[in-house]
């Protein structure tokens, strides 16, 4: 056995045995989602017949007669990316325009879209080929500026970023754009050379969407674990974003050393940074909130601290500040921030 | 014949197994879980005509589900459990865990290999029944098996032992770093 197989098995062991714990109620759901399954298939067979149908009366003579030329398509419509959808909180997605940007296999480097703006709040959705390692991810641009997020890394999944358009505005011109990807965002700044990187092709798409008309309230977690990584919890906040948006933590350290985790629920949950400013002339530390997704318990997470050294034995103040990409008040976003102590 | 008491006591004994393979294949505990239903629904409409040994069938269900998923479904947000920010390309930071490296690296695997991978290795199938599972020959397995395993091994992230203790060692100010880099991001 090659030391790569057994860590492999090791690595499917660990990596799954932190399985939430089981739903004594998956029956039920189960019995729920066959009986729905039932009424479906039977629907469906139904359809089918009216179908068959109505291609004999209407469709073959449709196809029969001549028909007007169609209009060419401006862009490549992609099903990954559905004209329409409805996320969990009940916010309603309209795409406005698709795109492609076909690095891989035509060479392409740049696309702009333009679209119009009516006021809404605007997202835009990437999706790579998959499995192609680390990519070149197309930078944002919107009328030439940088977007204020860009996309996560290549894995095959549509990834969904808020795009920022100047206020105002009527219409916005949206470029992707692999050409300076890793380069800086500054005219002329040197271009390191990134060989792991391979190109992808993406589809890309623009939806513009209307938020549920009351808030949403976020999914309610357990409290985040009181140790972690030999470290004690010596203070904690939590709250729901826009109604919260700060926090001041006071703890000591004897061991000199701190420890930062924060996780978030809630449809935006990603969009949510915390910026952290300790005590002391230190950089503020800001980082995405880490969405709990399909558990309700953060110690079930394989989140790392965020280690800051401190003084040994003295007061240290930590101010966190929620800060929203492209978020709206009726989707809140749940927060729950700890500091961690060597003891 | 099975009835509907077997399929209650199959999915409340092979249910918490089933999930720990469906999070395997996909890398995410709820989508695990609606894979999960999804195949268990699939596996009770033809409940009646399984043979003794439901298991290798309803891996069979889940894994073809996965598949298709994998074609056609569209998700929306992308779970990570690291923030955006430290996943950028030329920051090696955060991915010298040769773990987490691992793991990673099994995410980016085509989902036919990755699913060989965890029928073989987790699910410890023999080659015969992963080729049963997924409809292909035993060569077929083979094949992906050998593919799989190559790229993991030879994948770019996987840093050798030796670049490993060096990269390592820079990780210690990793908080410092990822705290520079971001403010700089931030408007």
């Amino acid at each position: 056995m090659t030391r790569t197989v057994r860590d492999l098995r090791e690595l499917f062991d660990d990596m799954s045995a932190d399985a939430p714990a089981d739903r004594p109620r998956r029956i039920d759901e189960l019995d729920r989602r066959i009986r729905h399954d039932s009424r479906r298939r039977s629907t469906t067979l139904a359809l089918a017949g009216v179908a068959a149908l109505t291609a004999v009366t209407v469709l073959i003579p449709t196809v029969l007669l001549p028909r007007a030329p169609e209009k060419p398509q401006e862009t490549m419509a992609t099903p990954e990316l559905p004209p329409r959808f409805t996320a969990k909180d009940g916010a309603e997605y309209r795409r406005l325009v698709t795109t492609t940007l076909k690095t891989k296999t035509k060479g392409e480097k740049k696309k702009s879209v333009t679209i119009p703006v009516s006021g809404k709040p605007l997202d835009v959705a990437g999706l790579c080929d998959a499995a192609t390692g680390l990519t070149e991810r197309p930078m944002v641009l919107v009328n030439g500026k940088p977007n204020h997020r860009g996309f996560s890394d290549c894995t095959g999944k549509a990834d969904l970023i808020s795009l920022n358009v100047p206020k105002g505005a009527k219409e916005a011109t949206v470029t992707f754009d692999t050409t300076a990807w890793g380069c800086g965002r500054k005219k002329g700044e040197p271009c390191p050379s990134i060989p792991i990187m391979k190109p992808a092709d993406w589809a890309l798409a623009i939806y513009e969407w209307t938020p549920p008309a009351r808030p949403v309230e976020p999914e309610r977690f357990k409290a985040l674990p009181r140790e972690r990584e030999g470290m004690k919890v010596a203070g904690d906040a939590s709250g729901v974003w826009p109604r919260q948006k700060s926090f001041k933590l006071t703890v000591t350290s004897r061991g000199g050393k701190l420890g930062i985790n924060h996780v978030c629920t809630g449809e935006l949950a990603e969009r949510l940074l915390i910026r952290y400013r300790i005590s002391g002339d230190r950089p503020t530390y800001t980082s995405r909130c880490y969405p709990l997704d399909g558990s309700t318990d953060p110690a079930l997470g394989r989140w790392v601290l965020t280690e800051v050294k401190v003084p040994k034995g003295k007061k240290i103040t930590i101010r966190g500040t929620m800060m929203m990409q492209g978020g709206h008040p009726n989707r809140p976003v749940r927060w729950s921030a700890a500091v961690y102590v060597l003891p | 014949m099975r009835d509907r008491a077997d399929f209650v006591a199959f999915v409340e004994a092979r249910s918490p197994r089933l999930l720990r393979t469906a999070y395997l294949l996909c890398h995410d505990w709820a989508q695990a879980e609606d894979l999960l239903q999804t195949a268990l629904v699939r596996a009770w409409r033809s409940w009646g005509r399984v043979g003794e040994h439901p298991d290798a069938y309803v891996s069979r269900i889940l894994v073809n589900a996965y598949l298709s998923w994998r074609r056609r479904f569209w998700r929306r947000e992308l779970p990570t459990d690291a923030p955006p920010e430290t996943a950028a390309p030329g920051d090696l930071i955060g991915l010298t865990d040769e773990r987490t490296v691992l793991w990673a690296a099994l995410r980016r695997l085509p989902p036919r290999q990755r699913a060989v991978l965890v029928l073989r290795f987790f699910e410890d199938l023999s080659e015969v029944s992963v080729a049963r599972a997924l409809n292909c020959s035993v060569g077929t397995v083979k094949s992906q098996t050998s593919k799989a395993l190559a790229k993991l091994r030879i994948d770019p992230e996987l840093v050798p032992p030796a670049a490993a203790s060096t990269v390592r060692a820079s990780t210690v100010k990793a908080s410092t770093v990822k705290a520079s880099t971001v403010n700089r991001e931030l408007p």
